[in-house]
């Protein structure tokens, strides 16, 4: 519940004292987590500009708030901060998008042929482990220093865990559900589409905001390797050439879209989820 | 009346990496048509097994299973099943779980969703035709489970422990609600369960099974004195004790 609906609440006539004591309590509690929030916020960046300022840090490599923000005014205005961002958020998007087409597809597969995932099952489990860092520059060398390489890398980071997970969520579905549309004269298609889809759709969307994460680490990673473009790129250059302010630039603005891409699949879920 | 379903000598075993384990053997029975037949005994006797059989989910290892007079088609549906749980789907509204079955078979004509309607209104179902199932009662469940399978129109009613999972008042009363609802459709019904009592009130004959590997004990008609029988009545009437206790009698002395 917001505020607002709080401070009518704990101002409501038609409720008895006590409950509105005990709105206001839990008004006051909100309002202190809120204030030690901020408060943390300001002290950590006060305390940074003031270190920066009187030498005590070297701005030259930590950068400051007031460096940070005057690289964002800056790149903004000449319009290359949307430039990188815009590049790094279509990566991000497109690798996603791979990533959950291909984890659903090949999850219904290996549901729907029981021998092909015992087959296959040895080779997830090793892949899903294997650090796919480890695999980027095999990926440069393959498919050229470009945004390939950069799509390629972010969804092996995600996929074979998708994929796993995924598999796991279809064949728990009750086995009296399967029952159930086989008693009704469904065959193995209805069973897909009637009950395993359908009651792994929460689990399809938690997968979601995991991957939403894991595609923009890969991209990163895809980005620091083979790029020309983006906030990966920004980071990797910008430590290269000591444009320090650069490079704080990039984290945080990162650290703003991860939370703005979480928040989105989170409002999304509640959407469904009614 | 005739038999609308024969099992004759049907045997059946499972089989795992431990060995071969047999579940029925040698079962041999008829069903008349409009007749509400209740199957009782042990634990692990194979009474499920039973109805997957009559189902057609499982093919018999040995001996037939005909419905009028024809063997069972898998393709052909003539068969409702009923679970032990209603597994309404939450997803779905009451009614598109009640059109389950007409989606899966392709029969979702105007007509037969109309009837759907029909039987929401006639037990009672009707404002909560597009609630989520989460909003129904567990009776309203049951009955909603059984709508789902009357839909379908089939000939045989299998009904597989369909009480288990309530709790014992509500028990007694969706009985006696499922009970009256399957004598007004006037269908046919095999009631698989482990509780002697509602085999007795809600059965017209009550077959007993042995243990393990499952095979036909005894059978017994049930006549009570009591007019317009309910499954609730029957426990009131003065045979129900008797049955009571000679199907108690069979069902424990082969121990």
């Amino acid at each position: 519940m917001n505020e607002k609906t709080l401070r009518r609440m704990s101002a409501d006539p038609s409720s008895s004292p006590e409950q509105r004591a005990y709105i206001a309590r839990h008004l006051a509690k909100q309002r202190s987590i809120r204030f030690w929030q901020w408060l943390f916020l300001i002290v950590f960046l006060a305390s940074w500009e003031i270190a920066a300022s009187t030498g005590i840090l070297n701005s030259f490599i930590f950068s400051s708030p007031s460096r940070v923000a005057s690289a964002i005014a800056d790149m903004a205005l000449d319009g290359s901060l949307f430039y990188h961002l815009g590049i790094t958020l279509a990566e991000t998007f497109l690798s996603f998008f791979l990533v959950m087409f291909l984890g659903i597809l090949c999850a219904i597969l290996l549901w729907w042929k029981d021998g092909l995932s015992k087959i296959l099952e040895p080779y997830l489990i090793v892949l899903n482990s294997l650090p796919k860092t480890a695999l980027a520059p095999i990926f440069i060398v393959w498919l050229g220093n470009n945004m390939k390489t950069i799509i390629v890398a972010a969804v092996s980071v995600a996929v074979f865990g998708t994929i796993i997970t995924l598999y796991t969520g279809f064949i728990s579905v009750e086995e009296d559900k399967i029952k159930l549309i086989r008693t009704l004269g469904g065959n193995r298609r209805d069973i897909l589409f009637l009950v395993v889809l359908p009651s792994n759709i929460p689990a399809i969307i938690s997968m979601m905001k995991v991957n939403i994460g894991l595609s923009l680490v890969g991209v990163i990673i895809g980005e620091f390797l083979a790029a020309k473009a983006g906030l990966g790129y920004l980071i990797i250059y910008g430590s290269q050439v000591f444009k320090l302010d650069w490079v704080m630039m990039s984290i945080v603005i990162l650290c703003l879209v991860a939370t703005a891409l979480y928040q989105g699949l989170s409002a999304f879920e509640r959407r469904v989820g009614k | 009346m005739g038999n609308l379903l024969t099992l004759d000598h049907v045997s059946y075993s499972y089989h795992s990496l431990e060995g071969e384990t047999p579940a029925l053997r040698d079962v041999s029975f008829q069903v008349p048509e409009g007749e509400f037949l209740a199957v009782v005994g042990p634990s692990g006797c194979g009474k499920s097994t039973l109805l997957s059989l009559i189902a057609g989910l499982i093919p018999p290892d040995a001996g037939s299973i005909e419905i009028n007079g024809r063997p069972l088609c898998a393709q052909e549906l003539h068969i409702g099943y009923m679970l032990q749980k209603d597994h309404l789907l939450e997803w779905r509204t009451t009614f598109r779980n009640l059109s389950l079955g007409l989606e899966i078979n392709k029969q979702d004509t105007p007509e037969n969703l109309a009837r759907i309607d029909e039987l929401l209104n006639a037990y009672g179902l009707a404002p909560f035709r597009n609630a989520k199932p989460s909003a129904l009662s567990g009776g309203m469940r049951q009955r909603a489970a059984l709508i789902r399978t009357l839909v379908l129109r089939p000939d045989i009613l299998l009904l597989d422990e369909p009480f288990s999972a309530l709790d014992y008042q509500t028990r007694l009363t969706v009985s006696d609600d499922i009970w009256q609802i399957i004598r007004k459709e006037q269908k046919t019904a095999i009631l698989i369960t482990h509780d002697i009592s509602e085999a007795v009130s809600m059965g017209d004959r009550v077959i007993v099974l042995t243990k393990r590997p499952g095979t036909v004990k005894t059978i017994v008609d049930i006549r009570l004195v009591t007019d317009n029988r309910s499954p609730l009545k029957a426990r009131s009437d003065p045979n129900f004790k008797d049955y009571f206790n000679l199907i108690w009698k069979e069902l424990t002395d082969d121990e």
